[in-house]
């Protein structure tokens, strides 16, 4: 029975969250089609209050895990003789850096902010709004030393698709 | 005749058939042993010198067989070192000391052989790992000065994680203050727990300084000494192991390594790679009524490994389901069948069940849901440590769930038990002769006491309490045995319950940092127990002899791989995985003394699951005929 709650209870917020995304894509089609074409992260795609935003929530629900800057576990030194349990150590990647450039390079924005909204928090997808995803995208712009712009960064896949990573 | 001559002739016809009895007695046994030597008859031995240019105790010879794919090692006494039971094959040898080392040299040993190899060691790496290039090391003094919050520390904090985590984690504020919140359970009004450590601070927490005051003097604390810029520190071993060059030098290990899977395949597979760390991963060993020794690989896909010792061979066994559904310990009950309930995994969530797997079929013939009625209501629920009563009933603890489940066996019936103490985190699990299952209560230090006839809760704080007890035994006498690791300066201890009066008495390891994880009596009474490793102390195997209160330790081959468990042979072996191995996960023994070795198989004194007693016994049903 419990399952079954569980189940329905996912499948809703499943249903709520792609229904938030796909109105919130509607909304900012223009927007889009206004400023036309494929961008870069280098070409301003965030501002910096949005990014201030995106720190607050950074520091609730990530900071845990991918530490003060977003350096992730690796920047945890391995204990020698520590159990591989890691009891306490939770396995996050780094979202700022050489590392996390590398592996999204190429890629969109779309992309990683889909990652985000369907994986994160760990333990709790899904417990952020779309526009704090899109903040707290905004904050990793920032630790990564994107260059700030004149707008927020919606989120919008028609938007963040045009968006790719990489300097 | 005289009665004197006749009483004279009585005696001697006596003496003759008591000796004549005695000697077919032993000759039984004998022929037993005989066997045995005719295993070892088609192996070799190794003996040597080692010289260098300053003093070196107790130096690591490592011999390894590169066909089988085993390691040997042993000690020097004086310089001088020796080694028997080697299987036949092509070696690589070479020797380790503190800051020493030698080359390797190649051999090639014939069955019966009796090799010899002089070496010469000089400055280097030795048996420790290398350094990592941003962590230095440090007086515990040094590392935690004097001041508000490091009673929080050394009392909480320190209780779970050792005196490297904290130090090894600088971090600003935020980072701090989160780390505290995950400790709090901060976010649990709007999520389930991640596992069994998230909010195990919360609450009224009444063994520790923990209140808000305490909290924010704790985050002053590590903020100004382990703040966003400071470098990780190690705490710096202030003692040396203390070492019996001439009882270490009788002693041998062997590990048996796990093959590494090819490129592609199961650990290395692109379903597994990322999420297992693409390694094998040992966990625990049980033997079989054949000799065999059964391991748990935690890496993934979950697999039971079966090593015949005698010949080296191994056979891999995937779990069902893919082998992704969470695994820990197993047990192997006195029918041969082993059990291995399931335990987090790729699924946290899911339902988890007893799983047995029988060898002569190759089969897993059960698996049975471990909570079939929700008794449990934590989402996520993992099963770990097992224990078997006289009546062959298995007994299951829910690490994240907080109870035990019962599988009768002539019924089939599973029955959960919730445990009593409040966040109850079961770790090991056994039972006694008098078919009591008793539990170490991880959240607490405390343990559990479950009556399987009255179906009663008891719990028995030791006289260091709270404290990191993870696993416990029980003796041949029926005493508890439990391990209670190393606290800020508080050495770790040894305690014993004694079931008859109910008095706990407490031996403190004479090494500062022990961290003593299983216990294992040997049939001597010996108490072995697996400790865990420092930065730069090594891992040990060390035995405690409670009848002169004397210590042994032994180094391991592989300096910074902790142990969980060690199970203890008729003979005096201890079996154990090498579980924090990176690279070499394996199968490993302990022989104390290489001379008394007289097969290579794993025999428990009683046979499955491995209790000090014959099994099974009657006496729960005695117990239960007499209410």
């Amino acid at each position: 029975m419990r399952d079954c709650w569980n189940w329905a209870t996912a499948t809703a917020v499943g249903i709520i969250g792609i229904a938030l995304l796909a109105g919130a894509g509607g909304r900012t089609t223009v927007a889009a089609q206004a400023t036309g074409g494929k961008r870069s992260v280098m070409d301003g795609v965030y501002t910096a209050e949005q990014a201030r935003r995106g720190r607050e929530h950074y520091r609730k629900r990530c900071v845990l895990c991918h530490l003060d800057n977003g350096q992730g576990h690796a920047a945890v030194p391995v204990i020698p003789g520590e159990s591989l349990e890691r009891e306490g150590d939770a396995e996050a990647p780094a979202v700022a850096g050489e590392p996390f450039q590398k592996k999204w390079n190429g890629r969109t924005a779309w992309e990683l902010f889909g990652t985000m909204a369907s994986t994160m928090p760990v333990g709790g997808p899904g417990v952020l709004t779309p526009q704090e995803y899109a903040d707290v995208l905004a904050y990793l712009f920032e630790l990564n030393k994107f260059p700030v712009g004149a707008r927020d960064l919606a989120p919008a896949r028609d938007q963040l698709e045009t968006i790719t990573i990489g300097r | 005749m005289s009665s004197r001559r006749f009483l004279t002739g009585v005696i001697v016809a006596i003496s003759g058939l008591c000796a004549a009895y005695v000697l077919n007695l032993s000759g039984g046994a004998t022929t037993v042993a005989a066997q045995q030597r005719g295993e070892l008859a088609g192996l070799a031995r190794l003996s040597g010198s080692v010289t260098a240019p300053q003093a070196f105790k107790a130096a690591q010879v490592y011999i390894r067989n590169t066909d089988k794919n085993i390691t040997y090692m042993v000690f020097t006494n004086a310089g001088a070192f020796r080694s028997l039971a080697l299987f036949p094959g092509n070696y690589e040898v070479r020797v380790r000391a503190k800051g020493l080392e030698s080359d390797a040299q190649k051999l090639t040993l014939r069955a019966g052989e009796n090799a010899k190899l002089s070496f010469s060691m000089r400055a280097g790496q030795g048996v420790a790992p290398a350094p990592q290039s941003n962590v230095t090391f440090a007086r515990y003094s040094e590392i935690y000065p004097a001041g508000p919050g490091l009673e929080v520390i050394e009392q909480g904090c320190m209780r779970c994680h050792n005196e490297n985590f904290i130090p090894a984690r600088p971090a600003g504020e935020d980072v701090w203050r989160a780390r505290l919140g995950h400790m709090m359970g901060a976010e649990l009004d709007t999520r389930d727990a991640r596992s069994y450590t998230e909010g195990a601070l919360a609450g009224r927490v009444q063994w520790f300084p923990f209140g808000k005051k305490e909290r924010e003097e704790f985050i002053s604390y590590v903020v100004k000494h382990y703040g966003p810029d400071a470098k990780p520190r190690f705490v710096r071993a202030e003692q040396e192991v203390p070492l019996d060059e001439a009882a270490l030098s009788k002693a041998m290990f062997m590990e048996y390594y796990l093959p590494i899977d090819a490129p592609g395949t199961g650990s290395s597979s692109p379903e597994f790679a990322k999420v297992g760390r693409g390694i094998r991963w040992g966990q625990d060993v049980r033997f079989d009524p054949e000799g065999n020794v059964w391991l748990t690989d935690r890496g993934y896909p979950h697999r039971l490994v079966k090593l015949d010792p005698r010949s080296g061979k191994q056979t891999d066994y995937i779990y069902p389901g893919g082998g992704k559904l969470g695994n820990h310990d197993l047990t192997i009950d006195r029918f041969g069948i082993v059990w291995a309930p399931e335990h987090s995994g790729l699924e946290p969530e899911g339902p988890k069940r007893i799983l047995g797997f029988n060898p002569k079929t190759e089969k897993w013939e059960h698996q049975i849901p471990g909570d079939p009625n929700n008794v449990i209501r934590n989402p996520r629920k993992w099963m770990q440590s097992m224990a078997l009563d006289s009546k062959d009933n298995l007994y299951v603890g829910w690490i994240m769930g907080g109870a035990l489940t019962k599988w009768e066996r002539a019924s089939g019936k599973v029955t959960v038990y919730p445990i009593s103490d409040r966040g109850a985190v079961p770790y090991g699990v056994i039972a006694d002769r008098n078919d009591n299952i008793w539990i170490a209560l991880w959240n607490s230090g405390k343990l559990a006491k479950f009556d399987s006839v009255n179906e009663q809760w008891t719990e028995f704080a030791p006289l260091t309490f709270p404290g990191h007890i993870r696993r416990l035994n029980v003796d041949a006498q029926n005493n508890i045995w439990a391990a209670i690791w190393n606290q800020g300066r508080r050495p770790g201890k040894l305690a014993k319950l004694d079931q008859r009066t109910g008095r706990f008495t407490e031996y403190s390891v004479p090494l500062w940092t022990a961290q003593p994880y299983d216990v294992n009596p040997d049939p001597e009474g010996n108490i072995w127990f697996a400790d865990s490793p420092t930065p730069d102390r090594v891992a040990l195997i060390n035995k405690f002899n409670p009848r002169n209160q004397t210590w042994a330790f032994y180094p391991k081959p592989q300096f910074d791989a902790d142990t969980p468990k060690v199970q203890v042979t008729r003979d005096g072996a201890v079996w154990y995985s090498p579980r924090g191995s990176r690279d070499m996960p394996a199968i490993g023994v302990l022989y104390p003394d290489m001379d008394k070795i007289t097969t290579l198989g794993a025999f428990y004194q009683y046979g499955p699951p491995g209790n000090p007693w014959p099994s099974p016994t009657t006496q729960t049903a005695s117990r239960a005929a007499q209410r």
